[in-house]
């Protein structure tokens, strides 16, 4: 096969791929165009330079531990967009709905042997997958949204919900539940239609929103029913947030037809404690504190320690 | 192929087998130690030969769990083809997180789910394991071999096709098994190679010349 | 004199090889074991002046028979062969208290040197 030099030189500067090859010192010793038209540094600028010198971000234990692992082992270094979301720090090609601040990129490493066999050499393969993590992103958005509130769905709480439990029991952190139910929304939707049973949906979790803090998780959990993670928050605290909720909620006005409706709801509030210590257990906890708020009238909120009490 | 296992190689090439593979991991812990900045014994090396079909259970008779697993897989190529499966128990891995040394660990949180990161690392560990195991065996034969992604697989070890096109279906397969412990004793997990019957012709040559050495012909 | 040199080593070949090393024109009694286990009973019962010891072995690895050996006798000579030359390893034999300790494969130059560094080590105390 004819592949003398001139063809494998034209070949590296026409892929739409990043070549770099880097000495035993972390040198580089080539670079082809692709790199050099992203990073705006031209080959002979680099050449013979250490890599950190001009992307420092580079030099952190885990690069390093893997290309001495190849130096060593020859084997090859897989880096994947999903843990560094870029390798070199370029901007975007074209622009995308989700505005990442830089090229997204994945990676692959592996030896260049000389003559005999050794391994004198490491080479680098950069890929621009920004569009194909665009279009990631945008499905999971999807998947984890409820289409008519736009705040997260069911799937998306139970995943997030083994997320945080699995913290807590790492760390031993606090972790409660708040879970609430538009009062009386039957009626409401037999009342005023369906139409305005949604217009209900969507304002309740507006007027929710403000209550909670951008680490907590909110999701609709079923038609009416609405749950908050609260991560690092212990009982009393997630109390306050629940009355702030259920208040928020009731002194909103909603307007029908030219009359004011009112909306409530009931909400259940419980804690990872000694007795609950699986997430069945803390959404059991809230939903049996959430029905005897119903059961003892309504647009009020209820801990699994007044249940305790009661029982 | 009907010939007995003892056709493929006699008791006599077992053990200079299992000698060869000993060096060879005695190698790769001592290089892991320098590239990982870990501890790691590679204990004595089980060899099995087995028809692909017979792997899989195999693999989990040896393993006696069947609580959660997380393992990765990996296929090598060059004059050894074959598998490679490094297999962790949850615990282990969890473990495995805090002992590797200098860490960005505590930011990392914020952005990824513990789940990925322990995924994560498991994954960069073993590829760098079995790099360091099946180069030096490469190391024997003189040669140096290719590597394709390795998989992360949580579970349990259900592998039921290894694919046809390193494995013949009629054709044995050497396994070999090895459990690996780091520093910490309770951080261990399995190493299970499986090479391909042409890997086999390779290995009983570099067998024969290490026999060589010893006047056996 | 004679002197009983006992190989303890879970390979054929690698006791070959060691086997093979030791000069023939010398008064040496030679005793294998294939694990760590039946080389502990061996050192028990023959007493051997040296023994050459790998660490990689099944029922009872090369670490507890030291171990073991020392207790019996702390001023047996074991020589340790092995193919994991990792700094801690050697702390952790050499805590134990070996001899020496060659690293495999090992040449038979290695292994004549080593056993006659000890044979002489022995004969001078």
């Amino acid at each position: 096969m004819d592949m003398n030099e001139q063809y494998v030189v034209q070949v590296c500067n026409m892929l739409n791929t990043g070549i770099v090859i880097l000495d035993k010192d972390f040198k580089v010793h080539y670079w082809n165009r692709w790199m050099e038209i992203h990073s705006g540094i031209p080959l002979g600028k680099i050449t013979g330079i250490p890599i950190f010198d001009f992307f420092p971000n580079l030099n952190n234990p885990k690069f390093l531990r893997n290309c001495k692992s190849l130096f060593t082992f020859g084997n090859y270094y897989f880096l994947s967009q999903k843990l560094h979301t870029y390798i070199f720090p370029f901007h975007p090609v074209s622009a995308s709905e989700f505005n990442f601040e830089f090229m997204q990129q994945s990676g692959s490493m592996f030896p260049l042997r000389g003559e005999s066999g050794e391994i004198k050499y490491i080479c680098l393969a950069i890929h621009d997958v920004t569009e194909m993590v665009s279009y990631e992103q945008k499905l999971l958005e999807m998947a984890r949204r409820d289409i008519l509130t736009g705040i997260y769905n069911r799937r998306f709480l139970e995943e997030r919900m083994k997320e945080e439990f699995e913290k807590h029991r790492r760390y031993n952190r606090p972790l409660s539940l708040v879970i609430f139910d538009i009062d009386h929304f039957k009626h409401i939707n037999d009342t005023c239609g369906h139409q305005y049973g949604d217009y209900i949906l969507k304002s309740v979790t507006t007027a929710a929103k403000p209550c909670l803090r951008t680490v907590d998780t909110f999701a609709r959990y079923g038609g009416e029913e609405f749950c908050c993670i609260l991560p690092e928050t212990h009982l009393t605290a997630a109390l306050t947030v629940a009355e702030r909720l259920r208040n928020a909620i009731a002194t909103q006005e909603y307007f029908f037809n030219d009359t004011i409706i009112r909306a409530t709801v009931s909400v259940g509030v419980s804690e990872v404690c000694e007795n609950i210590t699986t997430p069945d257990a803390l959404f059991k906890g809230a939903d049996d504190a959430l029905y005897e708020a119903k059961k003892t009238g309504r647009n009020k909120v209820v801990s699994i320690n007044n249940l305790n009490r009661l029982s | 192929m009907t010939s007995s296992n003892d056709g493929v190689l006699n008791e006599l090439e077992k053990d200079a087998l299992k000698e060869i593979i000993n060096i060879a991991f005695g190698k790769a812990a001592a290089s892991l130690a320098d590239v990982i900045g870990l501890y790691v014994i590679l204990n004595v090396p089980k060899i099995e030969i087995l028809l692909p079909e017979e792997v899989q259970r195999f693999i989990s008779a040896e393993i006696h769990e069947s609580k959660g697993l997380n393992i990765i897989e990996q296929y090598f190529i060059g004059k050894i083809k074959g598998a490679a499966f490094l297999v962790l128990s949850y615990e282990s891995s969890k473990q495995l997180i805090s002992l590797l040394p200098g860490e960005e660990n505590k930011e990392m949180f914020e952005f990824f789910s513990i789940a990925m990161l322990e995924q994560e690392t498991v994954t960069e560990i073993g590829n760098i394991i079995i790099g360091a195991c099946v180069s030096k065996i490469a190391d024997f034969l003189k040669d140096f071999v290719t590597y394709t992604p390795p998989r992360f697989i949580g579970g349990k070890f259900s592998h039921n096709d290894l694919p046809q096109k390193i494995f013949d279906r009629e054709s044995y397969v050497i396994v070999l098994k090895t459990i690996f412990q780091f520093e910490n004793r309770d951080i261990s997990g399995f190493l299970f190679l499986v090479n391909s019957f042409e890997s086999i012709n390779w290995l009983k040559q570099a067998i024969k010349e290490y026999l060589k050495q010893y006047g056996y012909e | 004199m004679t002197k009983k040199i006992l190989i303890v080593d879970d390979s054929i070949i690698a006791r070959m090889a060691v086997k093979k090393a030791i000069p023939k024109d010398k008064p040496y009694e030679l005793h294998e074991a294939s694990d760590g286990l039946e080389g502990l009973e061996k050192f028990k019962t023959i007493v051997p002046d040296v023994t050459f010891l790998d660490l990689t072995m099944p029922v009872m690895t090369g670490f507890q028979a030291l171990e073991e050996i020392k207790k019996i006798d702390k001023n047996a000579l074991v020589i340790v062969l092995t193919a994991d030359i990792q700094a801690k390893t050697m702390e952790k034999v050499n805590n134990l208290g070996v001899f020496m300790m060659i690293k495999k494969p090992s040449s038979k130059e290695e292994i004549q040197d080593a056993l006659e560094k000890a044979i002489k080590y022995k004969e001078s105390r």
